[in-house]
């Protein structure tokens, strides 16, 4: 399953990164995901 | 009897010292609470800058979209208009600073829609994240802005969004709020992102001001 994709911009550089959710930003959606649902919820 | 001796004696500032302040953008010497007076003296500069254009670019095609780099501003303003994917579960838009997701944020905000006889008012204290708007889950777009005052070392970062609008199945809905987030950290980066699908494209402009 694909992961959600990022896009990163440094403004500073004009480094532009794509790319699919790492390990690390992947279990932070699956956290976000869950408390939105506990949002709707109230 | 005199005015003066009807008017009980009351501690804090003097005139002067409040006087001083306001001209000089510095904290009454007799405010001693240390955070109140960094915070006078990291957010009371009163903007007489101009806005310079950090970025102008299409609205990714992303779930989550980060603009870093930002440098030392003091004011940074964001302005967009945002294609929505009307996925089921694409209600929020969400938004963090300096890729934080500690629970510092808090929030305030109201929308109204046509169909609707009254605002609904959404709020959250000690939250992962600011969430500034609902997107519901019909395709369209979303404009409005954001202006972060205190972005600088130092400034508690005070968010002020909308009004914005949506274009899509409740059109003319409106929202606005405001948001904080509890860092003394310089802001060097901030997140708009969803938890369901890519954002369709856009446009987003970031702007920033001392």
């Amino acid at each position: 399953m694909n992961r959600p994709i990022v896009y990163i911009f440094d403004v500073t550089t004009q480094e532009e990164i794509i790319r699919e959710m790492n390990d690390e930003e992947y279990a932070q959606h699956l956290l976000d995901v869950q408390a939105e649902a506990l949002r709707k919820a109230k | 009897m005199a005015v003066s001796s009807l008017v009980p004696a009351v501690s804090g500032p003097t005139l002067a010292e409040i006087t001083t302040a306001i001209t000089t953008n510095a904290a009454p010497a007799s405010v001693t609470n240390s955070s109140i007076a960094t915070q006078v003296a990291n957010n009371a500069t009163p903007f007489g800058g101009t806005w310079t254009t950090i970025s102008d670019a299409a609205f990714p095609n992303a779930t989550s979209v980060t603009i870093s780099g930002l440098g030392s501003y003091k004011y940074i303003r964001i302005i967009f208009n945002i294609a929505i994917s009307g996925s089921a579960g694409s209600d929020g838009i969400y938004l963090r600073f300096n890729g934080s997701a500690g629970s510092d944020y808090n929030y305030v905000w109201t929308r109204q829609a046509p169909n609707q006889t009254s605002p609904e008012t959404v709020s959250s204290w000690n939250d992962s994240l600011i969430q500034f708007t609902q997107a519901g889950q019909f395709a369209g777009t979303c404009t409005g802005s954001l202006t972060i005052s205190g972005a600088q070392s130092g400034g508690r970062k005070i968010v002020d969004y909308g009004p914005g609008q949506f274009r899509s199945g409740q059109t003319g809905t409106t929202w606005g709020g405001w948001g904080i987030w509890s860092s003394s950290a310089a802001l060097t980066s901030f997140t708009i992102f969803n938890n369901a699908a890519a954002f369709p494209g856009g446009k987003l402009i970031v702007l920033g001001a001392n």
